[in-house]
Parts: C-alpha cells; sequence; structure tokens
C-alpha cells in the first residue's frame, strides 16, 4: 500500500478534529470473529475453479445457488452451462435468474463446447460449467488439451471459470474445492446459509503452485 | 424560386388518357365510380370536372346530372376512375421529382416545386418550364405552369398560365394577370362565396380593390388570408414529399446455390447496399428478417433480432453467418430476400449502477452459435410460470426485455434445503414399500435400501381443467448420503431429482 501524503493525513486530523462525529471509527480488528466465520466459496477470475463432489448430494448445487445469487446480488452477469438438464430454477431466487444465462445440454461434449464459445465472447463475469451429474468416466473423456485451451481463454478474457465435477478432472485448476461434508434429510429444514457454513467447514481447498496442486488447508 | 404544376380538368384527363377520343367535346365528370352507381344507384350525383366545350354551354362543376343534361342536349356524362387519377397523381409526383427532391403535392392535381436548389433553373425559368410541360405531353398530360417567388403565387400564377406564367420579384406588372382569375380559384368557404357573389365580387381583381382592413371586419380570418393570397404576398413553408425508403433486397438465381460460400457472398453484397440506405436516412437495423426459397419449393423465413441495432455491416453479417451455420436444407437456394427492420438509435443510456454487457452483438452472435449445436430453446433465461406444477418454467430469449410478473413475488424464496438437481424427464423407478414408507429404491438395475424417507406432501392442481394432475413427493435418503426427491402418481413411481 501506498503512503499516503502528508497533506491529506493533515486534513484527515483537521477534520476529526472539526467534526469528531463525521468521520467513522475503524472498527478494532480483534473484534471481528475470522475463525468462526467460514470462507464462503469464490471463483478465480481469468482462471478454473473445480469443485468436487464425489457423491451426488454432495453441496454442489448449493455452492452453485449461493454462486448466482451472489453475483446477481452485484449486478453481474454469469452463464450456467448445464452439463445435463439438471438446474431447477425454482430453488434459486427469481430476481437472480433474470442475470443468469442457462445453457441446457445433455452431453458432456456440448457443455465443454458452449463454455469454449461463452468464454471466447468474454461478455460474461462468470461461467459455471457443471458436469457433475455425469459420470466420472464421461468426464475423464474431456482430453487435458481442452481443459488447458479453456483456461488459456478465461486468462484472455478474464473470465471466471467454475467447473463442477464428481472427482479431480481438471488439470490446470488454479483453486480447487472438495466437498467433503454428508447432508442428512433433516437439513432440508436447515436455512441454506447454515448449510453453507457447514458444508465450507467440511470443504478441502487445493490451489496451484507451479505444476501441480498442493493441499492448502483441510477443516476439520 | 417556386414552380406549381396544375393539371387542368384533372379528372377528364386522367380518364381520357385511357380511352380513344370522345365523339362529341361536350363531356362532364361524375362524382361517382361506377361500382358505386351500380351498388347503391343514385341521382343525386354531381359533376367534378366539365371540358371546355360544355362549359361554354353553360355547364359547371357542382350542378347534378340533369341540370347538366338540361343545359347541354349533346352533354356525354361519364364516371370517374380512380385508379387512372391515381396513375396520373403518380405521373405528376415522378414529374415534379425529376426537377427537384422538394416538392409539395398539395392536392392530386397540382404539385410545388421548390427550385430553389435545382441547379437546372439557371438555364432560365422558362427552359425548364418548356422542358417540365414537355415531359408532360409525353406522358398525354396537359399542364399548367407558374413561376413565383413565393409558394401560394406560384399557384395563383399556374392558374392564369396559358401554358407558362414567370412571375419574378420586381415585375409587379405580371401580377395583373392573376387578377383576372375567378374568386373560386381561392377555394373559399360556401358562405364566404356567397357573400362574394351577392357583393358582385367575381375575380381576384374585384377583390383586391377592397381595403384588405374593411375584409378583415366584415369576413373575418378567412376573408384576410383569401386578401393575402390574392395579393401574393403571403409565405409559407412546403410539406415536402419524401419517398418512402425500402430496406429490403431480392436475388433471383439462375443457377440455385448449394454451398453456403456464395450465398453468404450474395448476402455481404445486399447488407452492404441496405446499410448504405439506412446511413442515408439516420437508420440502425433492429432486425434482419431473411426468407430463402428453395429448388423444391420449400421456404424458410427467419427473424433475426439485432441485440444492440446497428448498421454496421460486419456485424449484421456475422449474425446472418452464425445462423446460416447452423441451417440445413433438403435443396438448393433459388430465391433469397433480405429486409431490415429499420429504427431509429436508441438514445437512452443504461442506469448508472447497472453493468451492460460489453458487446451485446457479439454476445447475440455466441448465443445462436451455441443455439445451432443445442438446438433451439436450449439458450436463455429461465422465466418461472407461477404455478404449483413442478419444473413449470419457461425459456425467454436472454437479450428481450425483461417482464416483471407480479404473481411472483408472491412466492416464497427458496431459503431452505439443498438445490434440487432435476432428471428431465423424470426417472421412472420401482419402488418398495412398507407401511406406505418407501424402502427399497429400483433404479438401473440396482436396488438402494432407503434408511429415511418423509412425506408425503400432497400436490394437486388443475382439477378445473381437462387434464387434473395429482403427486404425492417423498423425500428420501440412502446409506451413501444421496437424498432423493421422489414422486407418486397413483401406483406410478418417478424420481423427480436429487438434492444436492
Amino acid at each position: 500500500m501506498t503512503p499516503l501524503s502528508s497533506k491529506i493525513i493533515d486534513l484527515r486530523e483537521e477534520l476529526k478534529r472539526k467534526f469528531p462525529g463525521s468521520v467513522p471509527l475503524p472498527a478494532p480488528e480483534a473484534a471481528q470473529p475470522v475463525e468462526a466465520r467460514p470462507q464462503m466459496p469464490e471463483v478465480i477470475k481469468g482462471g478454473i475453479t473445480e469443485i468436487v463432489g464425489d457423491w451426488l448430494s454432495s453441496g454442489v448445487g448449493l455452492v452453485q445457488a449461493f454462486l448466482i445469487e451472489e453475483n446477481a446480488r452485484r449486478g453481474q452477469w454469469m452463464g450456467l452451462v448445464d452439463g445435463r438438464d439438471a438446474f431447477d430454477p425454482w430453488s434459486i431466487a427469481p430476481e437472480a435468474l433474470s442475470k443468469l444465462l442457462w445453457v441446457r445440454c445433455h452431453e458432456v461434449k456440448q457443455a465443454v463446447r458452449a463454455a469454449d464459445l461463452l468464454l471466447r465472447d468474454g461478455n460474461l463475469e462468470t461461467v459455471l460449467l457443471d458436469l457433475q451429474p455425469h459420470s466420472a468416466r464421461d468426464v475423464f473423456s474431456v482430453p487435458s488439451s481442452s481443459w488447458h485451451r479453456l483456461r488459456m481463454l478465461a486468462e484472455k478474457s478474464g473470465v471466471a471459470l467454475c467447473v463442477s465435477t464428481p472427482c479431480a478432472t481438471v488439470p490446470c485448476a488454479a483453486s480447487r474445492l472438495l466437498l467433503q461434508h454428508r447432508f442428512q434429510i433433516g437439513d432440508q429444514d436447515e436455512p441454506r446459509p447454515e448449510l453453507l457454513a457447514t458444508l465450507m467447514h467440511g470443504v478441502a481447498r487445493q490451489s496451484r503452485s507451479a505444476n501441480s496442486l498442493r493441499l492448502a488447508a483441510t477443516a476439520p | 424560386m417556386h414552380a406549381a404544376l396544375w393539371i387542368p380538368r384533372f379528372h377528364l384527363q386522367a380518364l381520357l388518357r385511357q380511352r380513344p377520343p370522345p365523339r362529341r367535346p361536350e363531356l362532364a365528370v361524375l362524382d361517382q365510380t361506377e361500382s358505386a352507381q351500380k351498388s347503391s344507384p343514385s341521382d343525386d350525383a354531381r359533376l367534378i370536372c366539365v371540358s371546355e366545350a360544355a362549359e361554354k354551354q353553360g355547364v359547371f362543376t357542382g350542378m347534378t346530372a340533369t341540370q347538366a343534361q338540361a343545359r347541354c342536349e349533346h352533354l356525354q356524362l361519364v364516371y370517374r376512375e380512380k385508379t387512372a387519377e391515381e396513375a396520373v397523381q403518380d405521373l405528376l409526383q415522378e414529374c415534379a421529382l425529376s426537377w427537384t427532391p422538394d416538392f409539395e403535392s398539395t392536392s392530386p392535381d397540382l404539385c410545388i416545386l421548390d427550385l430553389s436548389r435545382a441547379g437546372r433553373i439557371s438555364g432560365g425559368a422558362d427552359a425548364c418550364g418548356r422542358g417540365i410541360l414537355s415531359h408532360l405531353k409525353a406522358q398525354q398530360l396537359e399542364g399548367r405552369l407558374g413561376f413565383a417567388p413565393h409558394v401560394d403565387l406560384a399557384t395563383l400564377a399556374a392558374f392564369a398560365a396559358d401554358p407558362l406564367l414567370i412571375i419574378s420579384d420586381h415585375q409587379s406588372d405580371e401580377k395583373s394577370v392573376l387578377h383576372q382569375l375567378p374568386m373560386r380559384t381561392l377555394r373559399p368557404s360556401p358562405g364566404t362565396s356567397a357573400i362574394l357573389q351577392a357583393w358582385g365580387i367575381e375575380t381576384l381583381g374585384h377583390f383586391l380593390k377592397l381595403p384588405r382592413q374593411d375584409i378583415a371586419t366584415r369576413l373575418g380570418s378567412e376573408g384576410l388570408l383569401l386578401w393575402d393570397l390574392a395579393a401574393g404576398n403571403r409565405e409559407r413553408l412546403l410539406r415536402l414529399i419524401r419517398p418512402t425508403i425500402g430496406y429490403r433486397e431480392e436475388h433471383d438465381l439462375e443457377h440455385p446455390v448449394e454451398c453456403l460460400e456464395p450465398l453468404l457472398f450474395l448476402l455481404r453484397g445486399m447488407l452492404d447496399r441496405l446499410c448504405i440506405r439506412l446511413s442515408d436516412a439516420w437508420l440502425v437495423a433492429a432486425a434482419l428478417l431473411l426468407t430463402l426459397r428453395f429448388t423444391d419449393d420449400q421456404r424458410h423465413h427467419r427473424e433475426l433480432r439485432i441485440a444492440e441495432p446497428t448498421r454496421d455491416a460486419e456485424v449484421l453479417f456475422r449474425v446472418l453467418h452464425s445462423h446460416l451455420d447452423g441451417l440445413t436444407a433438403s435443396a438448393p437456394i433459388t430465391h433469397i430476400t433480405l429486409e431490415i427492420r429499420p429504427i431509429r438509435a436508441a438514445s437512452s443510456q443504461t442506469l448508472l449502477f447497472e453493468k451492460s454487457l460489453r458487446d451485446p452483438n457479439r454476445f447475440a452472435e455466441t448465443l445462436s452459435q451455441i443455439e445451432a449445436i443445442l438446438g433451439p430453446g436450449s439458450v436463455g433465461r429461465a422465466v418461472l410460470i407461477p404455478r404449483h406444477r413442478p419444473d413449470s418454467f419457461r425459456i425467454a430469449g436472454f437479450l428481450e426485455p425483461r417482464e416483471k410478473d407480479l404473481r411472483l413475488s408472491a412466492v416464497p424464496l427458496p431459503q431452505h434445503g439443498l438445490p434440487l438437481r432435476r432428471f428431465r424427464p423424470a426417472k421412472a423407478v420401482r419402488i418398495l414399500c412398507s407401511q406406505g414408507i418407501p424402502i427399497v429404491l429400483h433404479a438401473d438395475k440396482k436396488a438402494v435400501p432407503l434408511t429415511q424417507a418423509t412425506g408425503p406432501c400432497l400436490l394437486s392442481g388443475d382439477w378445473w381443467d381437462t387434464q387434473p394432475w395429482k403427486h404425492e413427493v417423498w423425500d428420501a435418503a440412502d446409506a451413501d448420503g444421496t437424498l432423493y426427491r421422489l414422486i407418486c402418481q397413483g401406483k406410478l413411481w418417478s424420481l423427480d431429482g436429487i438434492y444436492g
């Protein structure tokens, strides 16, 4: 951070002295319960974030719903390349749908091609590529060169690409979330923020370093 | 300088142009078409145009047929023909347009030309006038032409011309010719006309001898207007006629086209020409309407909307290219029609805090490419349909303006539980129940024991319609932690989706 000039510091001091009520006091850092708040899922701009859900109810849909609603709240355009036409629009707040482009695919190849076109286009800030409902075999059929091409396109256009897969597949992912929590049927009555917090507590994060992905943090 | 081009005895000239010359010169046109007379015969039809010979025998416009025939024994009455009149009016406008683009079609028989920007007038008004009249003569029309500095003065000059009258700025002597014109050339209202007749005022010269102030006192604003018209001092602007520009190009192909490249080549040329026309009119393209006709008489018609209206031929061409890329046809193309729907360029600005797409046209192109891969209706924005029936939604165009459905504001927000991930269509499964509760799920040749199940949640709807529906919805979980949504319709079970 660049140091402030002495004039600005003097000016701020003068303002504080003259109008003590108008200048908000910075909240003490110690008061923020950093450890109590789980880190919310984030996507990396210009790179690939992979969300891995090994089994069907691993919470991939919950993370996607959070990302869609969060993007809509920020007024950003988002594309969902739905690999198996599984997205349920009634599971998302209606306002969030207005900023969401829904691409309904049925095959992995179609979905990868659609994602490729959206990344080349570069008009959307974030693209979600949902391949998690497909079998691991189908997802592994995507050649690694395709993933590298998608990464390069994302990097070039500055679009955040988030890929959901049933197993760790994307070799060039800048970040990878491994969803490990198992939900119970009683969780259907729980509020979504709490479910998401629970899910993110149990997530394993891997971040890209040099040529390979290394385990960054594992909790609990 | 203005020129008024008038066709005297318009209705008669329009009729005689297409007919052999009449045996006798006494002719009059009735204000009724032949078809109208046959459908509703009436005897009160009046004359709208009279030949010179008939006029000499005391027949005038406005008389009934009976009155006219009483005055002229050999009078031949003819019905007007609107198509012939329209054809003559078109010819008159074409003649005017060949001299200047700035002209007014004051009435079917009269056009007023603004020659202030016409270069050919520099040869002299006389030469110009003779040129216009000879042009009309070639079309078998007899015209009268008046030149004057003001619009209304030029009109009066045309009425008084034989066949050409030029009134320049400073030669007031020529104005005196106008004083011989009858008062009816100014077209006064019937009331004012009767007053003037009672006063013995028959010509413009008589009328102009009356003081302007007194005319205003006795006849009001209409009298004042008539006086100014008669004096030729009134100035007004022309109501210019602008030809309607069509943004449509058609191409009949001698040799049917089978490949994309030659078709694109032709379309590019058509598009370039259309864009130049758009540019001239300061318009942009809102949509492209493409029609292809094939050798087997099949047609392909498609309206391609432009996300951000533009007249950039390159952008429009890309839209066409993307659409044609995904098109397959069973026969070669024989005819191409390309039409542009023009609109004025948008002048509105988006909201300060609302982000817009970087390049909407490129995005529209990308969407059409994806649609070509996945099929129509696969790309867009999900719009919820406020019904209780599961999975009720429709896909709207992503770039179409959003419509807010107030009924959706009453729908509770999905704030609890995991989102559903659907199977479309729902997968048919077999369920083994114990005491009415699902305990085993048979799907994909596998039996999955269910450890938990909650329900049923009863849903029904459309009972007022011909196709009522009734569902039992169950949520169930297996030992691996997979959460299922099961639907029971009668005795049939289906797997609607998985929560995750």
